[in-house]
């Protein structure tokens, strides 16, 4: 349900970068997204369209670059990636692992003209 | 067609309005928090219960987030501390905005503590900085003792686990070791307190650690 309030935002992002490049077609809206966030994409991409309706932007395709969880050990030094969203502790010494990736919730670039 | 790069944080609009907030909030000597849990889960029972036994009552402010009714802020205001209904219309959560906007309402001389209910719902409000110092999540033994797995990101991005209505463990498959188990999993070291208000146990507890996180936070200017 939360996928509109990001969606609403990620539309107000795309409309600054339609004015700010005067831009006359967007036809790619692409972002990076941290499997943490638990984001549906469809739900993202369906109510992006319909806030897009209307604007240069109408019919954009949704590029949703998928992160994987990747934790790091301050005990150990494990670098590794999380299985599930719900395994975050250090696979070797099972210590707590600090996440430094898989919270992404960024707009990375449009494909436009 | 060319690509145009923009790399930004989509959700750079609230997220400043959070900040914002959380700024004026320390700058007032204001420690917040964010309490999270499901329908029911038990979280104006808590504020009812741990408030009086937190602080005067003219030093905190309550800002309950409901999509209707105003229930809950009289449940809190019945007991002398002001509290103020934010209704979301639909939403499934609360935005920062609607905190600015509230706070905006109020005066805020002489309170030391802020706290926020959040709509409940223990998925979309985990996804949103409401410009709080710490978010809290509150489970009910009925439950059941997998939801930490289930829903990992409230239990990651909270400092405190409070886990209510404990007496009714005896008449549940709820295991209080598989519960810290599962806590553990998805947030290793989260600090759990357990609650019941049948057995009045566990809030004297929940104040004591508001009051040792305001302290800790620096918010106590």
């Amino acid at each position: 349900m939360h996928e509109y309030s990001i969606a609403a935002a990620l539309a107000d992002r795309v409309r600054e970068q339609i004015e700010l490049h005067r831009l006359r077609r967007v036809s790619v809206v692409r972002l990076r997204i941290g499997r943490l966030r638990g984001v549906v994409v469809e739900n993202l991409s369906m109510f992006l369209g319909l806030l897009l309706e209307g604007t240069a932007a109408a019919g954009a395709k949704l590029e949703v670059d998928e992160v994987p969880i990747r934790l790091s050990c301050p005990a150990c030094g494990m670098v590794a990636e999380a299985p599930e969203v719900w395994a975050l502790h250090c696979p070797r010494c099972m210590g707590p692992a600090e996440i430094v990736a898989g919270k992404e919730l960024t707009f990375v670039s449009l494909e436009a003209e | 067609m060319t690509e145009i790069k923009v790399v930004e944080n989509i959700m750079k609009l609230n997220d400043s309005v959070a900040a914002e907030v959380r700024a004026l909030l320390a700058e007032r000597g204001v420690f917040a928090v964010n309490l999270i849990g499901s329908p029911g889960s038990g979280k104006t029972t808590l504020l009812e219960r741990v408030l009086p036994k937190l602080a005067p009552l003219s030093e905190m402010l309550v800002l309950e987030g409901d999509i209707a009714t105003t229930r809950d802020a009289e449940r809190i205001a019945a007991g002398g501390i002001e509290a103020v209904q934010i209704t979301t219309g639909n939403a499934c959560h609360i935005a920062a905005h609607l905190i600015k906007r509230s706070l905006a309402q109020c005066d805020l001389s002489g309170r030391k503590y802020l706290l926020v209910e959040n709509v409940g719902n223990l998925v979309c409000p985990a996804e949103f900085d409401i410009g709080e110092h710490a978010k809290i999540v509150v489970l009910s033994v009925p439950e059941g003792d997998d939801k930490p797995l289930k829903y990992p990101l409230v239990f990651q991005t909270s400092a405190l686990c409070v886990l209510t209505k404990i007496d009714l463990v005896p008449y549940t498959d709820f295991s209080i070791a598989r519960f810290k188990q599962n806590v553990e999993a998805v947030h290793p070291g989260m600090t759990i307190i357990q609650t019941s208000l049948r057995q009045e146990g566990g809030f004297e507890e929940v104040a004591g650690w508001l009051r040792s996180e305001r302290t800790r936070l620096g918010a106590a200017a």
